[in-house]
């Protein structure tokens, strides 16, 4: 659902790191497109993963915190995306009523 | 499919055969229906006009809002009509179906042809098939749409459940199969045990099954059913009702070839003798009944059938348009074509006059090559086949009794039917219409009520809820396929076997062990049924293809082949022998075929079956056998001389050499290449040179079992395990819970995505409903608490959410019962206020719940908090109180009126869910991803856990017992490559079955190729591959590490083995299963304790833990258990007559008022007090004895001081009760 505070298994604080996390990446991301943009011929070369130099960057170093980071899964995005306010049914209908009377 | 599917997920792989299905049923299900059904004839009067009805369109409407407001009504004639969507039917717990308009056309006799539309009612609609709502709808439209993004439908919605039509195993239809069943030979004397049965499949997909019987005396009678009856007619007697032919022509038909001589070069048992045999049955049966021609024929079906057929053919019928109609219904349905029909039984007989020489091997009838699948649309159209006939019955019914009685005093003429453009006939149509009740009883209870039976071997079980556990569970619902009923009796484990025919069909891992193993599999990922109908374009298209190659089209002109029967092979193309061919061409015939096939020309299907048998594969029965039809399971395999992507069927699969490996193939070449030197290199058999290739190598796993990582090292039954606990994990089933009212849903928090997966993992999207958490995993054994499987949860790990979870439970509240009078009914509503006389609102009834009756959401509900207020018709207000020992959250309170109330009236019907919490809990189970399930032991103090030296504990500590006898190796791999993973940051390791490594982890390694295979024997091992990524970060290649003691503060001696491995957590939670009971309810027949965890009832010391303290000498405990706390009861005893019945306290008598107890009878008898003892005895005795006394039978008691000295004065806990 949403990252948790604290690591597991060792208890370092993550919690705060998480849109940092995302931005970082983000900024990566665009940076290596642009790279890539400038010289094509690089682009099949093995490079390390992203994550790991974010990851290295935030003080992310054990495996435990890195893991929080790496597989975390942020549902919330995904449940926010349904309005239980919305109105239904006969609500609804007699909204779209109003609205044709007007 | 794409063009009704954009979304992703585990779903809609599975989905997609379901959701095919139906829309193959609503494309050309329907038509072909319409075909079948025919026409019914009305004919009240022996010579009077008669009334012909029948259905010329059929046309489903999508699902829509019947909901009309009054006012709205009165001065608007439309109606209002709003798309009606699944969360609709979801949320008010109702059927999501829509409308059957049916056009019926109706004559009189000579009479002027009135056609009319009628709405035969609501038919249950599969969600996101092609009349849904749902249908082509993106993941954003469907979260608009209030459902989840990846919703991929395939089921029926019935009062709000999602039930299925479960995938079914039947018999390979349109294919002659030869079978020896010894219990054949009870039919009557003269049979046998052998046969040849075909199941031949109509049009609109359902099938008849006819059989061939052999008899002793040389002749064949051939088997069908009839409304549940079976009926046996002579062979010589079917085949001249087919088609018009002379005995001579029959006779060489039959045996196969005209050159009744054997010739040189011919193959043993040849056609000659089977000339004789042919001869010898036709004298016979000339001799017991003389038929020689066609009318002769069915004029005699028709006079033996007359009776039987009553019920379904109008009296008008001559005999022979019986046996016409026979003919048509019941032999050989696959074909309407007469001589087509008599050729097919001829191939028939062909195979059982084989199978009776030996020259035919029978066909075994548990492999995957001689079965087919029943589903969902077909048999969908069955049913609704069934339902139109039996509608269009139930209104011959009462046309004619409207009119049968005599002359005026009928209320109607035939002629009124048809009157005012039939708008009767629309009335009585509506009434007697039978689809939407049959096929909604048939969804919501599985059982299938027909006349005829259908051809299929059970009767209930075709649908099964499909339970939102998590995705897993929910698609292997979709994907799985069932042997049937019938089988799961069966005593013998044949047909449980697992056979090598199912390679690529179905999977081998996936299966449930215990009574429904092999019985009830699961499609491998890629192969699925063939749903569309067999097309009359490709046939013609083929016949095209198979006359270039030379084939000799046979038509009734062209008569038997001129040749014997050695030479030439049938062309079976469903069913019907269309062509013969010689039979040296046939690999040749084969060859073209497949390669137009694969290169899609001649407008050949790509899904058709090429079955080519010839003699090189042993004793069978030779020819080649197209299938185009549904039904079939087919799988993708790579041609090799293509390269292109080949549909193969599961019969055509024997006849391949297909080859799993790239390496396999190229060292069979190098082989079969090489020129021997000397004989001694011949190996001493040589391979087959191959002709396809798997796509990839994980192609025979069902996308359950391919979601296990590392599976090729594990010890199968442990892949097994992991299917099942994959089902039963607790995960993220959906994420719209705000629009889904599920009886009980499992969540859990915090899941991840598994660092270590395979290649279907991302697949399929797992993603979007992660299962689990990777954990830091310790093996060690540490303080005892895990032994025995069970493992240790670092508190700490716990504290910070590892784990933590919840159950959604949800509760139907009613204001009245449904039993409830009219009145009550109208009038009780939920409410929480007090209305004085004018209906003035005085004051709150509860403090705890809000004006509308319900706690606040998020309210805390513990044991007595008031759960709703109501006010019933009379105005009084009644509190319901919470009545559950665990504590529970108010989640949500969801009205469920549907659309039948509007907003503003009072509610009478509301949803109520409630949140338990779940987080871990000693005794709850949790699992690794390689079968290895434990229960948590305890919640173990991270101070007082082992840590490493950058100061990390482990969430789990894991027994190091649990790997030697289970050999899940997979689970020490995925444990090293999850620590390599996280170091490296690369999200994912690879650990697809069957991968093979080579480069560096660090650097990439060979994401791009897994299967690579030229790595060859040097390269690493999975351990290795991803060991060297952690000595690359200073961790031991091994994955171990030093580790410290919690408790003593020093160095462990040994390297303690840590990594991270992907850990689901079971449904299996103790919070739902705690059951316990001190006193409490018992049961007013035996005053024992009643059962059952809801009813806070006790656990059953039965036979078996009787037995257990018998055999421990432990009798206080016995006593104890099935006395003192189960039924104590003191009762009296007559010293006399001994009964328990009898006595009576003598609380009339003056003298001992109430003192003593006595026995009547023997008082009176005796003409004294005699006074009764007390004695210990069960409740139940006392029962017996009325029970006995209800029978007449008297029982008696003898009680000796003796006894009662044992029984009681010895036992101090007793002494106190005695007197």
């Amino acid at each position: 659902m949403i990252i948790p505070v604290r690591c597991y298994s060792c208890g370092k604080l993550i919690g705060n790191r998480w849109e940092k996390y995302l931005q970082m990446l983000q900024l990566k991301a665009e940076e290596q497109e642009k790279e890539d943009r400038e010289h094509p011929e690089n682009k099949s070369k093995p490079k390390p993963a992203a994550e790991k130099e974010v990851l290295d960057e935030l003080g992310f170093n054990r495996y435990c915190c890195r893991r929080m980071m790496l597989t975390h899964v942020d549902l919330i995005e995904k449940v926010m995306n349904y309005n239980i306010y919305e109105k239904r049914g006969y609500q609804a209908m007699m909204e779209d009523d109003d609205r044709m009377e007007d | 499919m794409t063009e009704t599917h954009h979304g992703k997920g585990m779903l809609m792989h599975a989905v997609q055969n379901h959701v095919e299905s139906f829309n193959a049923f609503l494309e050309h299900g329907l038509e072909t229906v319409l075909q079948e059904l025919g026409t019914t004839e009305v004919e009240p009067w022996e010579d009077g006009p008669s009334l012909k009805i029948f259905v010329s369109e059929l046309t489903v409407s999508k699902p829509v809002c019947k909901a009309k407001r009054a006012e709205k009504e009165a001065n608007s004639e439309i109606e209002m009509q709003r798309a009606w969507l699944p969360s609709d039917c979801r949320m008010s717990h109702a059927t999501y179906g829509g409308a059957l308009t049916a056009r019926i056309e109706a004559r009189v006799e000579g009479g002027q042809m009135v056609g009319t539309y009628v709405e035969l009612g609501d038919i249950p609609l599969m969600v996101r098939s092609k009349k849904c709502n749902l249908c082509g709808l993106s993941p954003e439209e469907l979260v608009r749409a209030r459902e989840d993004c990846t919703e991929s439908g395939g089921y029926f919605l019935l009062r709000g459940l999602e039930r299925i039509i479960r995938l079914l195993v039947m018999p390979k239809c349109n294919f002659p199969m030869a079978i020896n069943r010894p219990s054949y030979e009870s039919r009557g004397k003269l049979y046998t045990q052998h046969a040849v049965l075909m199941r031949c499949m109509r049009a609109d997909g359902s099938t008849l099954t006819n059989t061939l019987h052999y008899c002793r005396d040389g002749s064949v009678t051939l088997r069908f059913s009839h409304g549940r009856e079976e009926w046996l007619i002579p062979l010589i007697v079917v085949a001249h009702s087919l088609y018009q032919v002379s005995d001579r022509f029959l006779v060489e038909l039959l045996a196969g070839g005209g050159v009744p001589e054997s010739q040189p070069g011919d193959e043993p048992g040849a056609n000659h003798d089977l000339w004789e045999t042919v001869l010898v049955m036709l004298q016979q049966q000339n001799a017991k009944l003389h038929i020689s021609n066609r009318r002769d024929a069915r004029q005699y079906l028709g006079q033996t059938f007359r009776v039987v057929l009553q019920r379904d053919l109008p009296r008008s019928f001559t005999d022979e348009q019986i046996g016409e109609w026979m003919v048509r219904q019941f032999f050989m349905v696959h074909v309407r074509d007469g001589w087509m029909k008599l050729a097919t039984l001829s191939v028939m007989f062909q195979k059982l006059m084989g199978l009776v020489r030996g020259e035919v091997e029978p066909d075994n009838q548990d492999t995957m090559s001689s079965h087919d699948v029943l589903h969902p649309g077909q048999l969908y159209g069955m049913l609704l086949k069934e339902a139109l006939e039996v509608s269009m019955l139930k209104l011959k019914m009462i046309i004619r009794k409207l009119t049968k009685k005599e002359g005026t005093k009928a209320k109607y003429k035939l002629e009124d039917f048809v009157a005012n453009e039939g708008s009767n006939l629309k009335k009585f149509m509506q009434q007697s219409s039978e689809v939407q009740k049959r096929l909604e009883n048939f969804l919501a209870t599985g059982n299938v009520t027909s006349r005829s039976g259908l051809d299929l071997m059970q009767t209930t079980g075709f649908t099964v809820v499909a339970d939102k556990l998590n995705q897993a569970r929910y698609s292997s619902h979709f994907a799985s396929i069932h042997r049937g009923q019938y089988f799961a009796e069966m005593k013998t484990t044949t047909v449980r076997k697992l056979l090598p025919e199912t390679w690529g069909f179905l999977c081998p891992v996936h299966t449930p062990d215990g009574s429904p193993c092999g019985l009830l599999n699961h499609l491998a990922h890629s192969c699925h049924p063939v749903v569309t109908p067999a097309m009359p374009e490709a046939l013609e298209a083929l016949i095209l293809v198979l006359q270039q190659m030379g084939a000799q089209i046979w038509t009734p002109d062209a008569g038997p082949p001129p040749e014997s029967r050695s030479r030439h092979a049938w062309v079976v193309v469903d069913g019907m022998p269309v062509a013969y061919l010689d039979r040296k061409r046939l690999g040749f015939a084969e060859q073209s075929l497949r390669r137009s096939k694969v290169g899609q020309k001649h407008g050949l299907p790509e899904h058709m079956e090429i079955v080519c048998v010839t003699r090189r594969w042993g004793k069978l029965f030779t020819g080649l056998f197209v299938f185009t039809g549904p039904g079939r399971l087919v799988r993708p395999v790579r041609c090799l001389r293509t390269q292109e992507t080949e549909w193969i069927g599961a019969q055509e699969q024997l006849f391949l050499s297909i080859s799993v490996l790239r390496s396999e193939k190229e060292k069979a070449e190098a082989l079969l290449d090489k020129e021997p030197e000397d004989d001694e290199e011949f190996p001493e058999q040589l391979p087959l040179r191959f002709s396809h290739e798997e796509l990839e190598p994980t192609e025979l796993f069902s996308s359950l079992a391919a979601l296990t990582p590392f599976s090729n090292h594990n010890q199968s039954p442990r892949n097994m395990y992991q299917c099942q606990m994959l089902k039963q994990t607790m995960a993220t089933p959906y994420h719209n819970h705000d629009f889904r009212p599920d009886n009980k849903i499992f969540r859990i928090w915090c899941p991840q995505s598994p660092l270590v997966r395979t290649q279907m993992y991302d697949n399929i999207d797992c993603d979007e409903h992660p299962i689990g958490t990777n954990a830091v995993v310790a093996v060690i054994t540490f303080t005892g608490y895990d032994m025995e499987d069970a493992m240790i949860i670092n508190k700490h790990s716990y504290e910070r959410g590892f784990g933590h979870g919840v159950v959604y439970k949800s509760k139907i509240l009613d204001a009245a019962p449904r039993s409830a009078s009219k009145e009550e009914q109208e009038g009780n509503h939920f409410a929480n206020v007090k209305v004085d006389a004018h209906g003035r609102i005085l004051e709150k009834v509860s403090d705890q719940l809000e004006p509308d009756g319900f706690p606040a959401l998020g309210t805390y509900l513990t044991r007595g908090c008031h759960l709703y207020c109501k006010i019933d018709s009379k105005g009084q207000s009644h509190v319901e109180k919470y009545d559950d020992d665990e504590p529970c959250y108010v989640e949500q309170v969801c009205r469920l009126d549907g659309a039948s109330i509007a907003g503003s009236d009072p509610v009478k019907r509301v949803i109520m869910k409630l949140r338990y919490t779940r987080n871990p809990v000693v005794g709850d189970k949790f699992s690794s991803r390689h079968g290895q399930k434990g229960v948590m032991s305890i919640l173990w103090p991270a101070e007082d856990m082992p840590f490493t030296e950058s100061g990390l504990t482990p969430d789990i500590l894991f027994n190091p017992h649990g790997f030697p006898s289970r050999m899940t190796i997979g689970m020490l791999i995925e444990s090293i490559a999850g620590k390599a993973a996280s170091l490296e940051a690369r999200r994912t390791a690879d650990a697809t079955t069957f991968r093979q490594y080579s480069g560096s982890y660090s650097n990439g390694g060979n994401e791009q190729d897994p299967f690579n295979q030229d790595a060859g024997k040097d390269a690493p091992k999975a351990a290795d591959y991803f060991g060297e990524a952690l000595l690359n970060h200073g961790y031991k290649r091994l994955g171990t590490e030093r580790m410290y003691s919690g408790i003593h503060g020093c160095e462990i001696e040994t390297d303690i083995f840590i990594g991270m491995v992907y850990y689901q957590r079971l449904r299996h939670l103790v919070m739902d299963k705690a059951q316990v009971r001190a006193r409490g309810k018992t049961d007013r027949l035996t005053n024992q304790p009643v059962k059952g965890r809801k009813n806070r009832g006790g656990i059953r010391f039965g036979e078996m833990e009787r037995d257990s303290l018998l055999a421990h000498g432990t009798s206080f405990l016995l006593h104890d258990r099935l006395m003192r706390s189960s039924d104590f009861d003191m009762a009296y005893v007559c010293p006399l007559c001994g009964s328990v019945l009898g006595p009576q306290s003598s609380a009339s008598s003056e003298r001992y008022a109430g003192e003593v107890w006595e026995c009547g009878a023997c008082s009176r008898k005796e003409k004294r007090l005699v006074k009764c003892q007390s004695m210990p005895v069960p409740w139940v005795f006392r029962y017996l004895a009325v029970e006995l006394a209800a029978m007449n039978v008297k029982m008696g008691v003898k009680v000796s001081n003796r006894a009662r000295q044992v029984s009681l004065s010895s036992s101090p806990w007793a002494g106190s009760l005695v007197e």
